[in-house]
């Protein structure tokens, strides 16, 4: 007989990533009380790529919706900082959830209008709609206009300890709860919409799944948690201006470090990451030449293995940490 | 109303200039399926390439031409036969991906190379001289030349597609790239031949571009906004309908640069968005689905 | 006989799907031969693998005694190999005589377009509307016309009769003698057995990817033809 064999992973594997996931939270949560303040600060910075990371892969990798316009989201998570705290008054740590509910929030109309755009035309557009957002920052000068703005006054009164420990605490928690909430998803029955979605649109559209349903959840929650992390990293920045909060920069970080790991895996983006940070430690003094290697790297992955680093690690070597896939048993 | 007037003029020149740019653009996404989106950088680069030939071989802008226009075509061939031939298929990821790599890759490129100063193409006399239509109103040479040369390119292209052999398959190619090999043409090959067509006016684009525009290695990406922007507003149907695209863009940035200077290109933006609101499939849509 | 076409162990894959194993078949000039069997017996996979379509050995096909499995689809025209495709395919963008014209391949011969029209009047009144605006049977005739302006001494056509009212088929048919005359091969691909016997010299029947019976269609009979083809024993 034919059965998908998932309960009996369920009983094992999981327990693994489990086990896996608390001991990686509980060092995390350790650090702030033994680790530098620049360990600390990179530490943030890898966090908030690690879930932006997975959120591009949800969107691109399992939506197959590439988005060259996740930046705005980052943007807008940013500016409700300087809105809501700076201006308003109210906490930045209030700020932030507040952030990501407008990210998601603005997400929903947005994917009305961009899903009028198939394919490569959707990630243009994303881009498109990401420089209007960009422009109305700019233009708006009670916002900082232009030049920027700095928000150091709405972290004063909070001790310098506390800052950094909060924000590791708040970078752990989005990308450690990026990495199992991908995880967890997949293997829920969204997960199997999702999978589905991946491998052929018109067979999941067949086999009853609306994809367009999907396809804008997926949006409005990759969109909304672009909004967290993006007031995040300006959390710790204190400073904001139109052209480096809604840079294209941050989608070809993104891109590459989900690409050149692994697209579609959870795993990949891991592995990317890590990449991603050891290669701009190690390049940084040769100036743009470790964008270029970057680039050479992510053509040279779409050419030879679609699957990325993470592809040819599991083809090779059959691992897999984030046991996702259903197999059919005959 | 001279100022309305002006303002109009301006913007239906600017537009010219968006149409030449999106004609490559049109032009790979006609035959191939493909969004090139170093398209932008490519054109830069071709700026940066007249910018050689004029500091080394002291030629006029408009003589560098002359090498780089087959500079760039040979570009477009290699990249079409060495890149972008392996990424075409049912999977639109890939090419997309690739050439996002080629934009990064070029800009960061010309930054090591070019550095971040902005340059601009001395065309001399050119740029300045203006015709006289009547009391306080004046358009430049050089933007209608552009805007002619916009009109100029437009018109062969369609002549080749509609009426060469050349044209004729790459239509062919573009409905069914199996049952045109049967025909005895290479698929590889005509991609590589379009896309090198692509890159040519590309690189006329540039030049003028250049000549017209301060420019630095970033300017790419607004470039491929533009050009992209222009072939949605006319709708793929026809290059003519590029072309309306580029000015209904052009009218539309003149008039919110004159609003405020700071609304101009989201002036531009909005009005895409809202045809792509309300006309998703564009001014002049292809009638038939391909 | 002297083969115009040979094929030897002819194998053919779709990755790991095995669609034909072993075909042997041979087709001499001015010959018209058919291949008949049911849906998946693997005829198409045949044709198919004959203009590179489908990756093939190079000895497995052998054209005038030379190995040409394998090569590229493109090169295949040269060679004298035309294929009209199951479907048609014809270019939508493309008008009828420009869907002619590019048959050409740069080929001269008796097959031009006055020759073409002269065959298929009716295209001569509609050669310059789009191609896929016809009728089924026009775009058919639009088919084949493309395949012979390449002056091709093989052609191989899939599935002609597909969705054509008879009296349309027995039209399309009745233009073979016409092109085999001046020495061009067909290999006709069909479902329609009582077709395939009517027009073909020589029929070959093929069943899950093997030749299951193969003569002369006067010395055939149903009986023998119905079993190769079913597979009832």
């Amino acid at each position: 007989m034919t059965a998908i064999r998932q309960g009996a992973l369920k009983a094992s594997r999981p327990d693994r990533v489990a086990t896996l996931s608390l001991i990686a939270a509980a060092i995390l949560a350790s650090m702030p009380f033994w680790a530098g303040s620049d360990t600390l600060r990179t530490g943030v910075e890898m966090l908030c790529f690690l879930a932006l990371a997975q959120l591009w892969n949800l969107l691109a990798g399992y939506g197959g919706l590439v988005s060259f316009g996740q930046q705005a989201f980052i943007g807008i998570g940013g500016y409700a900082l300087v809105l809501f705290a700076y201006r308003l008054g109210l906490s930045p740590y209030l700020a932030l959830p507040i952030g990501a509910a407008l990210s998601a929030l603005v997400a929903w109309p947005m994917s009305r209008l961009l899903f009028r755009l198939n394919g490569a035309y959707f990630a243009v557009g994303t881009w498109i709609m990401a420089e209007c957002w960009r422009l109305i920052f700019a233009n708006w000068s009670w916002l900082g206009g232009g030049s920027g703005i700095s928000i150091t006054a709405t972290m004063r009164a909070i001790d310098p300890w506390w800052r950094e420990a909060l924000a590791f605490w708040i970078a752990g928690l989005a990308g450690i709860g990026a990495v199992v909430g991908l995880y967890a998803l997949l293997r829920s029955r969204w997960g199997l919409a999702l999978t589905a979605l991946r491998d052929s649109e018109p067979a999941s559209e067949a086999a009853g799944i609306s994809v367009r349903r999907v396809k804008t959840w997926v949006y409005v929650a990759a969109s909304g948690g672009a909004g967290l992390v993006g007031g995040l990293i300006f959390l710790t920045k204190l400073r904001l201006s139109p052209d480096a909060a809604v840079s294209i920069n941050w989608s070809v970080m993104i891109v590459f470090i989900v690409v050149i790991g692994g697209i579609g895996t959870i795993e990949g983006p891991i592995l990317g990451c890590i990449l991603y940070f050891l290669l701009r430690e190690y390049l940084a003094d040769f100036g743009a030449a470790y964008m270029i290697a970057f680039g050479a790297l992510a053509i040279l992955v779409m050419l030879t293995t679609r699957g990325g680093l993470w592809g040819e690690i599991r083809s090779r070597w059959g691992i897999e940490l984030f046991p996702v896939r259903r197999r059919l048993d005959g | 109303m001279l100022n309305l007037i002006d303002t109009l003029l301006q913007g239906v020149m600017l537009g010219g200039q968006y149409a030449l740019m999106a004609v490559g653009l049109s032009l790979a996404f006609g035959v191939m399926r493909l969004v090139n989106v170093a398209h932008g950088d490519f054109i830069v680069l071709a700026a940066y390439l007249a910018l050689i030939c004029m500091t080394t071989l002291g030629l006029h802008p408009l003589a560098a031409l002359i090498v780089v226009v087959p500079v760039m075509a040979i570009v477009g061939y290699g990249v079409q036969r060495l890149l972008l031939n392996r990424a075409v298929g049912r999977d639109i990821m890939p090419a997309l991906l690739i050439t996002f790599g080629l934009s990064v890759i070029i800009q960061n490129g010309l930054l090591e190379v070019f550095s971040a100063d902005s340059r601009r193409l001395d065309a001399g006399g050119l740029t300045a001289a203006g015709l006289r239509l009547g009391d306080g109103l004046a358009v430049g040479w050089f933007p209608l030349i552009t805007f002619g040369l916009a009109v100029a390119v437009i018109a062969g292209l369609e002549a080749l597609f509609a009426r060469s052999a050349l044209g004729r398959a790459f239509r062919a190619v573009s409905d069914d790239q199996e049952i045109v090999q049967l025909m005895g043409y290479d698929n590889r090959h005509l991609y590589a031949l379009a896309m090198a067509l692509a890159f040519a006016v590309m690189a006329v684009a540039g030049v003028l571009f250049g000549i017209g525009t301060v420019f630095d290695p970033a300017f790419g990406p607004p470039q491929l906004l533009f050009a992209f922007e222009a072939v949605i507003i006319g709708g793929m149907g026809s290059l003519w309908g590029t072309l309306a695209g580029g000015v209904i863009l052009g009218l539309a940035q003149a008039i919110g640069f004159r609003v405020d200077p700071g609304w101009g290109i989201l002036f531009g933006h909005a009005v895409f968005l809202l045809i792509l609101a309300v006309q998703p499939r564009g001014l002049i849509p292809k009638t038939r689905d391909a | 006989m002297s083969a115009l076409l040979e094929t030897r162990e002819l194998t053919a894959f779709y990755g790991d799907f095995q669609a034909l194993y072993g075909i042997d078949l041979a087709v001499a000039a001015g010959e018209v031969v058919a291949i008949i069997g049911a849906n998946g017996a693997g005829k198409s996979t045949f044709l198919k693998a004959l203009v590179g379509l489908v990756a093939a050995k190079a000895e497995a096909v052998r054209l005038d005694g030379a190995a040409i499995g394998g090569i590229a689809p493109h090169r295949l025209v040269g060679l004298g190999l035309a294929l009209v495709p199951e479907g048609r395919r014809l270019f939508p963008s493309l008008t009828v005589e420009e869907n002619l014209r590019i048959g050409t391949a740069g080929s001269r011969g008796q097959w031009t377009l006055e020759a073409i029209y002269d065959l298929f009047p009716i295209l001569a009144e509609r050669r310059s509307s789009p191609a896929t605006a016809l009728s089924g049977g026009q775009q058919q005739m639009v088919a084949i016309g493309r395949a012979l302006m390449s002056n091709p001494r093989l052609l191989l056509c899939d599935e002609l009769s597909l969705g054509l009212a008879p009296t349309v088929i027995r039209d399309i048919y009745a233009v073979f003698p016409r092109i085999c005359k001046a020495g061009t091969a067909i290999v006709v691909v069909e479902q329609d057995i009582g077709q395939a016997m009517a027009a073909a010299d020589r029929l070959y029947c093929f069943q899950e990817g093997r030749v299951s019976l193969s003569g002369p269609a006067a010395s055939l009979t149903r009986e023998q033809i119905s079993t190769a083809y079913f597979g009832l024993h």
